[in-house]
């Protein structure tokens, strides 16, 4: 099996900037991979769509130091400077005219720093169809098979976004890429002794985080697959401080419900602003962000 | 000689005598009992043939024999027809579905539980029977052939039997279920359609590059108010040609429209008011259509798919 070797990446996702009345949601990521020459790599952006609307995941201000070829595509109409093997390359854009479609950017050797934007527009959901999403993988570029990860499908992504036509659509990340908060996600290790899959059953879900925003304390409502685990709740503020962990142990799967207070380790009430809930189990986190209001 | 157990029988013995001493009925042999069957070792059922004859094919209504023999064997007609009753239309014959083979133990197991039902083993003549089930082997060196003439009741009661004993073998489970359909004979009652307590999305849509197949999470959430007791069962039809990848089975006729793959969403306890369950469904999206369902049918609780 082919080892990616000692390697860290960092994603930072510096900005889950919603736009509510366009459902448009941005993403800022850079990566950062160490350690990591020779290794032949496909960074590949795939995008489903089940709804009749056009949608579209936009890649902005892809930069890197890497040698890389033009992208590859599949699926429906995209267009851009990655076609080109631009670099920096400002704009390319995958509409969902058809079901599927699919970005990939072949690594000859990854460079110290991947830089991108995604921006995902969706014009609204529709009755009774699947939501559109969002996932990012990387392959060996010689077959094009995926690294394992935690992906509960074991479809083996590193990350997937619902796009549902709301904003700011929830963030599941699998392992071995991690969730470090606010906004970086973390993929080192040695990817390919990951199991895939990770046994997981279903994915990790939010049923509802209500109040949202809230003033004195919000309910988490979740749902846990099978077979259920270790879960941990993370409370982060904006700077991505560790702010209170509402729980912290083994459940079994079914729904749930956890209320955070609003207050902090100590037992005093935390300052207005934005948060960060992160669930986590058996490899998967899951990440939504609140708003408390005072 | 088989016993008795309609006022048929003397017509049917008569008709037996007719058509032997027609000219063309010279084929007509004698039928062995049913214990006959019973006796024989499970080692000498390697040649057993079982055929399931649709007897009114001429009244519009063509429905192929079911045929099928056991593994080590190959099916044929040629051996009943030297049994054929006078009296009854065995040109559906002429046409058998292709079909199953049966492991012994399963062969044994339909003998065994066949046996139980009298009014079949007693290899009479029901009125207005219109289903043959005939059993045949070589044994003691010569072909012995059972025949019992069904009608609806005794049918499904002999089609709930064969299900039973091939409960392990999906293609005979399979092709008996489309053969009981076609005859109006499947046994049992369906699960109670709870559709309307439920509520069913599919989430997560991507690729799974390792099998070329797409997959997703299909959660089934019960809204009503009270539990919904396993087995709980989702068939599900999908718009285009997309279709599911590895069903868990497929609707008889008790679950319109027949034919339709299910998947088991709990197979024991129940799904508590309010709460959910999530299963991963694999796609086969050969033209990447987008995906939607066409229908859902959940259906929970005991019965027969």
């Amino acid at each position: 099996m082919q080892r990616l070797g000692p390697l860290a990446f960092v994603l930072w996702l510096v900005c889950l900037d919603a736009r509510a009345a366009s459902a448009t949601t941005r993403y800022h990521v850079r990566m950062t991979p160490q350690e990591v020459s020779g290794l032949t790599t496909t960074l590949a952006f795939e995008f489903t769509s089940s709804d009749t609307n056009t949608n579209t995941a936009r890649i902005l201000n892809f930069v890197h130091d890497g040698r890389a070829q033009p992208a590859t595509h599949s699926g429906g109409p995209i267009y851009g400077k990655l076609l080109d093997g631009a670099n920096p390359a400002d704009t390319t854009t995958i509409e969902d005219f058809g079901f599927y479609a699919e970005v990939g950017v072949p690594f000859d050797s990854l460079g110290s720093q991947i830089r991108f934007s995604v921006d995902l527009t969706e014009a609204g959901p529709v009755a009774q169809a699947p939501p559109d999403e969002l996932s990012l993988f990387l392959l060996r570029q010689s077959d094009l098979t995926p690294f394992p990860t935690a992906d509960d499908l074991g479809a083996d992504a590193l990350f997937a976004i619902d796009v549902t036509g709301q904003a700011a659509g929830d963030l599941s990340v699998f392992s071995p890429m991690t969730f470090v908060a606010p906004d970086s996600l973390i993929l080192g290790g040695h990817i390919a002794d990951v199991p895939s899959g990770e046994g997981n059953e279903g994915r990790l879900r939010f049923r509802g985080t209500s109040p949202n925003p809230f003033s004195s304390g919000i309910l988490l409502t979740y749902e846990l697959p099978e077979p259920g685990g270790v879960l941990r709740i993370r409370v982060y503020d904006a700077a991505g401080r560790l702010v209170a962990v509402p729980f912290a142990g083994k459940r079994e799967p079914g729904v749930w419900t956890t209320r955070w207070d609003a207050t902090n380790a100590s037992g005093r009430t935390v300052a207005a602003g934005v948060y960060i809930i992160q669930l986590e189990m058996r490899g998967q986190s899951l990440v939504r962000r609140v708003v408390l209001t005072r | 000689m088989p016993t008795m157990k309609h006022s048929l029988k003397p017509l049917w013995s008569s008709a037996v005598i007719m058509a032997w001493l027609h000219a063309g009925a010279a084929n007509c042999q004698t039928l062995s009992a049913y214990s006959e069957f019973q006796a024989m070792p499970v080692d000498s059922l390697r040649t057993l043939q079982v055929k399931l004859t649709y007897g009114a094919a001429s009244k519009g209504k063509f429905i192929p024999t079911l045929l099928f023999t056991s593994v080590y064997s190959a099916p044929t007609v040629a051996p009943f027809v030297p049994f054929y009753r006078a009296d009854f239309g065995y040109s559906s014959d002429e046409s058998t579905e292709p079909s199953f083979r049966a492991q012994l133990s399963e062969l044994k197991t339909l003998i065994d539980s066949v046996g139980t039902l009298a009014a079949v083993t007693d290899g009479g003549v029901d009125p207005g029977g219109l289903l043959s089930f005939s059993l045949q082997n070589y044994f003691g060196g010569t072909s012995k052939v059972f025949e019992s003439i069904l009608d609806a009741t005794n049918g499904t009661a002999v089609f709930a039997k064969a299900l039973a004993a091939f409960s392990g073998n999906d293609s005979a489970r399979t092709g008996l279920v489309a053969h009981a359909c076609a005859l109006g004979m499947m046994p049992g009652s369906p699960p109670q359609d709870v559709s309307s307590s439920v509520l069913v999305t599919l989430k997560g849509v991507r690729l799974n590059r390792k099998t070329g197949e797409f997959v997703g999470t299909v959660r089934v959430a019960n809204t009503s108010g009270s539990p919904i007791p396993a087995p709980v069962i989702a068939s599900i039809q999908l718009k285009g040609g997309v279709t599911l990848v590895a069903p868990d089975g497929f609707t008889s006729c008790l679950v319109p429209p027949w034919g339709t793959p299910y998947v088991k969403v709990l197979s024991s306890g129940s799904l508590a008011a309010g709460n959910s369950i999530q299963i991963k469904m694999r796609l086969d999206n050969p033209n990447s259509e987008r995906i939607a369902f066409q229908s859902i049918r959940v259906l929970a609780g005991t019965g027969s798919p």
